[in-house]
């Protein structure tokens, strides 16, 4: 293989790696930016996508299309409950219950995962369609992380066309950026945070989701993606979306070409990287202040 | 319009309000003032439930506020400008005014965009700008019409004319004179110039309590008095 394929193999699992995370991390700073929380079971929530297209495919026999679209909409809806009863408890305290919460809830959906689907691996078939493998510039690569390197792109551009063009992203933006003047503006802001941790979560699921037929699915699978969407969000700016972007493309790149070309550095690399970005801007590359 | 009986409110244990009475009439302008920190913001938000009552009521239109949310109150018909404006950053002009917006048919609107536009001109033109890069009359200005767009029946004007120059101040009595012939306004002051000229009745304010009433006809004329409280 010449440098050449490899480079472009190396930027594939790039983009491959980084717009999954992109997708789940951006529901994560979201999250925060909004509801000013840092959402430990954002992994879990994760994982929980992907459980539901194992089920929905399995049990219920949906095929991969209806699943991917319903397993996100199912995990957003246990995630406006979590809002509606417990979340909204929290908001006016101190931050470190919003920390202990999510983590409680972290714990209680990764052993309810166990409960339900064993702590065994499980398998999900990719459709039909996108079976097999794609050549580009002499690589080929598996179709179905073509049709996820897509998704991604399409689901960015949607998410950020909903936050700078319609009214309903342009009053979330209003109330995160002050809520009680939103308020007395005629802003229901509890509905718009109810919203926002729904969104959130059928972004992290959604991730999950489109993962499914590419990982393993196993009841740690959320914990490796929360320390990633952590890192991700941490290199981009907590907050930013703009920072999710690229946050989880430096990360992308960090596996796609350190997993290459240094492949024993590439347990640490994510965390050198992260430190750097630390200590030159402690707010992260797009973040705030 | 707007009455408040017995308002009491506080800040964690601090009592501020100490039962505030206020009766104001459809289409009155009338002035709260005071002296800096004798209750008027709080009053203020009392009435938007910012900071709600702890004792006593609040009647818009014979309607309770208490226990009311702040959107279901300004959903009532109440706009509020903050004494420090609080442009939301990071949304342009038209953004600040378009997540404001009473969600009416078009038709229904007393203050569509374009009328907007045509009682603000200087907002007109910077409609596009970032709300982080406006001067003081220009964040003022965009305050009061983000309150208008809401199709507010009372306007609740917090120090409206504070840290602006004079020019600028002129143009926001102007405002209040033609809002006015449409609008119950109720707006703060600290100082009786301004109060004088655009109000047509004043209430004082000191310690949580309305020490002064005048009607319209004793305004005038209770200038030794209200001065009075106002100094010292
Ligand atoms: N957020 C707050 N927390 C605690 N005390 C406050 C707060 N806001 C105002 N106060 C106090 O309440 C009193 C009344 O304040 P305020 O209503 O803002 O007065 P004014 O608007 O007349 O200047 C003042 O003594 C002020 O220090
Ligand atoms: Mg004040």
């Amino acid at each position: 293989m010449n440098l050449m394929t490899a480079f472009v193999a190396a930027l594939l699992n790039s983009f491959d790696i980084g717009i999954l995370l992109f997708i789940i991390a951006s529901g994560l700073t979201i999250v925060f930016g909004v509801l000013g929380i840092l959402n430990f079971a954002h992994g879990a929530l994760y994982m929980a996508g992907a459980y539901f297209l194992l089920t929905l495919m399995g049990t219920v026999g949906m095929p991969f299309w209806v699943g991917v679209l319903i397993a996100p909409l199912g995990v957003a809806l246990l995630a406006v409950l979590i809002e509606r009863f417990l979340l909204r408890r929290i908001y006016h305290r101190h931050p470190s219950f919003g920390l202990l919460l999510t983590f409680a809830l972290l714990l209680i959906i990764d052993d309810a995962v166990r409960l339900i689907w064993g702590s065994g691996y499980h398998i999900v078939e990719p459709p039909q369609l996108l079976r097999g493998a794609a050549s580009l510039f002499g690589v080929t690569y598996p179709l179905y992380s073509f049709f996820t390197i897509g998704m991604g792109i399409l689901i960015g551009i949607a998410v950020w066309l909903i936050f700078h063009r319609t009214r309903i992203g342009k009053t979330v933006r209003a109330a995160a950026l002050d809520p009680e003047m939103a308020q007395a503006v005629g802003i229901n802001v509890p509905i718009v945070l109810t919203v926002v941790f729904g969104f959130g979560a059928w972004l992290a699921a959604l991730g999950g989701a489109l993962a499914a037929p590419m990982r393993t699915l196993g009841p740690a699978m959320g914990d490796t993606i929360i320390i990633e969407s952590f890192i991700v969000v941490v290199i981009g700016g907590l907050g930013s979306f703009p920072g999710a972007l690229f946050g989880a493309l430096i990360l992308g790149g960090i596996h796609g070409f350190g997993g290459r070309w240094l492949a024993e550095w590439n347990i640490v690399l994510p965390y050198i990287g992260m430190a750097l970005v630390l200590l030159w801007r402690p707010e992260g590359l797009m973040g705030r202040r | 319009m707007l009455t408040l009986e017995n308002v009491h409110a506080c800040y964690g244990e601090s009592r501020v309000l100490q039962g505030i009475e206020l009766a104001i009439e459809p289409g009155e302008v009338v002035c709260l003032l005071g002296r800096n920190g004798v209750g008027k913001t709080t009053t203020l938000r009392a009435i938007m439930g910012l900071t709600p009552p702890r004792e006593g009521r609040v009647l818009f239109k014979g309607q309770l506020l208490n226990g009311l949310s702040t959107h279901q109150i300004a959903r009532l018909g109440i706009g509020f400008v903050d004494e420090n404006r609080r442009i939301f950053p990071g949304l342009s002009v038209e953004e600040n005014l378009e997540v404001a917006q009473k969600r009416l048919p078009e038709q229904n609107r007393h203050w569509p965009m374009e009328r907007i536009y045509e009682t603000f001109p200087m907002l007109a033109d910077i409609r596009h700008r970032d709300g982080d890069f406006l001067s003081g009359g220009q964040q003022q200005m965009l305050a009061i019409a983000r309150a208008l767009v809401g199709e507010p029946e009372l306007l609740l004007l917090d120090e409206p004319n504070e840290g602006l120059a004079p020019v600028i101040v002129q143009q926001v009595g102007q405002l209040i004179r033609q809002l006015a012939q449409t609008t119950t306004i109720i707006f703060t002051d600290q100082n009786l110039k301004f109060a004088l000229k655009y109000a047509e009745r004043g209430y004082v304010i000191e310690k949580g309590r309305v020490v002064h009433a005048s009607s319209k006809e004793s305004f005038h004329s209770d200038l030794a008095t209200i001065e009075q409280h106002l100094s010292v």
